[in-house]
């Protein structure tokens, strides 16, 4: 007997099924010889039973499909159903399982946090917990599971899911590290940096560092916009240019800031958008620039000037192409030496604008200096204008050298110098007529010389004759006529032969002078103590009623012309002689000081002296200070002797007090 | 002594008045000659010029000024020096110049004396007779042919 449901195919082309038991009759030879099926339409019977089963293979197929692991246990932790993926991931075939309790998937140290998780659903309807899922070869999967209490068949249950939660817990942590390291760039950056709302531009976010820079409180930037931080000119611009930028990095350049105590940086801006707590924003890194633009605008200012000195440079200054001597670079003045315009210069051949007759060795000096013989290049040599004019310069250069040490280019400072070289030209003929103008000047001078002899030759002669006979007739008549003239007539011829007797001491002074004034210093070593001592005894001599104390240092020895100091001495102890003769003590001295380091002669006296008021006339020759009626002179003695103290080198000058003395201080060299 | 003749060599009449005067107020009666330069001084000693054919006796003092017109006391000096009838007369350079080279010419040439003239007509006096004193009476000259 078979019996089995067949499905069959009516004529309308549905299907239906049918119940159908086939029975067999069989004869003697154990053949079947007949067959009675009994059929019984089941088709409703099996649309039920199709449905069932569709219901159980779909919620196998859900469990399987599921992305986590699928559980349904007792309350007394016995596993009742669960999925694939269960055994799939825990390793445990469905046999192991079901001998298996819930906890036993856990460390035993997360056991009581998931049997409290498991108690709560029992408790509440529904809980959930995340722990390590422990396979069977030991790893622990991070896992999130819920439960849910349900009741099935009388018996009540905890049926829940578990997800693998390695990725999620590796997102969370990559976000928490991604959060940090912002925070970090953000809150540690030495550059100030804040978030700021595009729509309301308030300020989000600040950094300390822009705290420190712009000196307001985090509480007062949380409080502000971004134009608060802005000069009232560019918050227009700002504005625009926050609504038109679009790309979600941008380099904003250059702007001023102004920070809380007013004073205004140049920050260098780039910025990010972003979502900041669901708002766009964006996030804005300030770099203060203003010393970097400060250097930069003076390292501007710096090229600028030393590009109008290279410009304006009153010398050429000039680059050239070490290798083959053509020019590349050159200023104005260069042009104007060389007489051509820059355009002409360019590229041209230094050594073809140099004077044909000093190419040879110029080429030869460049080449030792570029070698490194020399350590630099100093020429002085002609340039041929392009007008054809010949002009002399002097170039200085130096070379600009590679790694090797191979010249590349040489600088040379390039100067006119054709006005000194025609000076020095003139000078060397100068020098080369000097002598014999020397020659035709001393023989003028000569002359000259010889004229000032003549001359005072003829003074000597001719003017005291006279001088005789004005002085010799009016004796003549005071002889012969004495009986014939009254008081007064005698006393008038007596003054006619006092003056021209004073007359001819001035004659004979001046002579002197001018003897003095043509005199060449012959020195040799002279014994000025013997010298001083020799005069003082003349004076003696001449005046032997007078009683003057003498002090005369002793070995003073000085390299002079003795016939000039001599006369010098006599002056000037003549003067001291002269004007002691009043006193009934007169003392002089003459001796030396050492004044810096100057050696001082001294001729000293305690005569009548004079007003130092009136020193600066001293030494001017017919100078005197005393009336004749007082002191006799001629005024002319002191213009001697400094005539002969300068002769020497030396200086002379005089310290005086009325009726105290006078000093005079000489030097002879 | 008093029949020795002195040549005074002058061109300044005034110095020629004082000079005659200074050797009265000495009381030199000696003759003075006068010559007023040094050619008439020359002409005198050697009978030339004017003197053609005088024969005067050589004087026993000769008073030279030294600036004289046309011939100067220097070169009277040296002829006088040069010729053998007069080179032993004494001669007495009489002059106003202190130059030291006229001094060092004069000798030089042979003068025998060198007397600046001084200013003071006193002075001049001591001079001329001290100058007479010794010359023409103290000193001694080789003979001369006169």
């Amino acid at each position: 007997m078979w019996h089995g449901e067949i499905k069959n195919r009516a004529k309308n082309g549905t299907y239906y099924w049918v119940d159908t038991t086939i029975v067999p009759f069989i004869n003697r030879n154990g053949k079947p010889y007949q067959y009675v099926a009994i059929r019984n339409d089941i088709t409703s019977r099996k649309k039920y039973e199709e449905s069932i089963i569709r219901e159980k293979k779909f919620n196998a197929d859900i469990l399987s499909a599921l992305p986590g692991i699928f559980y349904l246990f007792n309350e007394h932790g016995r596993f009742l159903r669960w999925n694939e993926n269960f055994e799939n991931v825990s390793g445990y075939s469905a046999l192991e399982i079901s001998k298996m309790s819930p906890t036993d998937f856990f460390r035993s140290s997360e056991r009581d946090y998931i049997r409290s998780r498991i108690q709560r659903v029992l408790d509440d309807g529904e809980s959930d917990a995340e722990a390590d899922f422990l396979t069977k070869d030991g790893n622990g999967i991070p896992y999130y599971f819920t439960g849910k209490r349900v009741e099935l068949d009388g018996e009540i249950c905890v049926t829940g899911m578990g997800i693998d939660v390695t990725q999620r817990k590796a997102a969370v942590d990559a976000l928490k590290d991604s959060e940090e390291r912002y925070r970090m760039l953000f809150e540690n950056n030495p550059y100030p940096m804040w978030v700021y709302d595009t729509q309301t531009l308030e300020f989000l976010d600040v950094n300390s560092a822009a705290i420190r820079k712009y000196g307001y409180r985090e509480d007062e930037f949380l409080s502000m916009k971004i134009t608060d931080i802005r000069p009232a000119e560019d918050i227009e611009i700002l504005t625009r240019n926050v609504k038109n930028t679009t790309s979600a990095l941008s380099h904003a350049g250059i702007w001023q800031h102004r920070l809380k105590n007013e004073s205004i940086i140049l920050a260098e801006i780039s910025s990010h958008e972003l979502t900041f707590d669901g708002r766009d924003a964006r996030l804005v890194l300030a770099h203060d620039v203003t010393e970097r633009e400060k250097a930069a605008e003076m390292v501007r200012e710096s090229e600028d000037r030393l590009r109008t000195m290279f410009d304006i440079a009153s010398v050429g200054i000039v680059q050239i192409d070490a290798r083959d001597g053509r020019l590349i670079l050159f200023n104005q003045k260069y042009c104007e030496i060389t007489g051509y315009s820059s355009e002409e210069l360019k590229g041209v051949d230094v050594f073809d604008i140099t004077h044909g007759d000093d190419r040879e060795n110029d080429r030869e000096m460049f080449r030792r200096a570029e070698r490194g013989d020399t350590p630099l290049y100093i020429n002085e040599k002609r340039y041929v204008r392009k007008d054809g004019e010949i002009r002399w310069v002097r170039v200085n250069a130096s070379f600009i050298r590679d790694g090797a040490g191979n010249a590349l280019r040489t600088m040379a400072v390039v100067e006119d110098v054709t006005e000194r070289k025609l000076a020095e030209k003139a000078i060397k003929e100068l020098n080369e007529t000097l002598e014999q103008r020397i020659r035709e000047r001393t023989i003028e001078l000569e002359a000259v010389n010889r004229e000032l002899e003549a001359f005072s030759y003829s003074v000597s002669h001719d003017l005291r004759a006279p001088l005789r006979s004005i002085d010799g007739f009016s004796q003549a008549i005071l002889e012969d006529c004495y009986g014939d003239l009254d008081e007064t007539g005698r006393d008038h011829l007596e003054r006619i032969r006092t003056a021209s007797r004073r007359m001819g001491r001035l004659i004979d002074d001046l002579l002197k002078l001018a003897r003095v004034t043509r005199s060449e210093v012959r020195r040799e070593l002279v014994d000025l103590s013997k010298l001083a001592e020799d005069i003082v005894r003349a004076f003696r001599e001449q005046e032997p009623d007078r009683e003057v104390t003498v002090a005369i240092d002793t070995d003073l020895n000085e390299k002079c012309d003795e016939r000039l100091v001599q006369i010098a001495l006599e002056n000037l102890i003549g003067n001291a002689w002269k004007f002691t003769s009043k006193r009934p003590e007169a003392a002089i001295r003459f001796g030396v000081v050492q004044n810096g380091h100057k050696k001082e002669y001294f001729v000293g006296d305690n005569g009548a002296g004079f007003d130092m008021a009136y020193a600066d006339k001293l030494f001017g020759a017919f100078q005197r200070l005393h009336r004749a009626d007082e002191f006799e002179g001629t005024g002319i003695g002191l213009a001697t002797v400094q005539r002969i103290v300068r002769l020497h080198g030396g200086q002379i000058r005089a310290e005086s007090e009325p009726d105290v003395g006078t000093t005079f201080y000489f030097s002879l060299s | 002594m008093a029949d020795k003749t002195i040549l005074l060599v002058e061109d300044n009449p005034d110095d020629v008045t004082l000079t005659i005067r200074a050797f009265e107020k000495n009381n030199v009666a000696n003759e003075v000659q006068v010559a007023r330069d040094g050619v008439e001084a020359l002409d005198f000693l050697f009978s030339r010029g004017s003197f053609e054919g005088a024969e005067n006796p050589l004087p026993h003092l000769i008073l030279l000024d030294l600036k004289l017109p046309r011939v100067n006391g220097l070169e009277v000096l040296r002829e006088i020096r040069s010729n053998k009838r007069t080179r032993y007369i004494p001669v007495v350079v009489l002059t106003s110049s202190s130059e030291e080279e006229d001094l060092v010419r004069s000798y030089d040439l042979g003068a025998n004396s060198y007397v600046q003239k001084p200013v003071d007509f006193n002075e001049f006096i001591e001079a001329t007779r001290q100058l007479g004193l010794f010359w023409l009476v103290l000193n001694r000259t080789p003979p001369v042919d006169r």
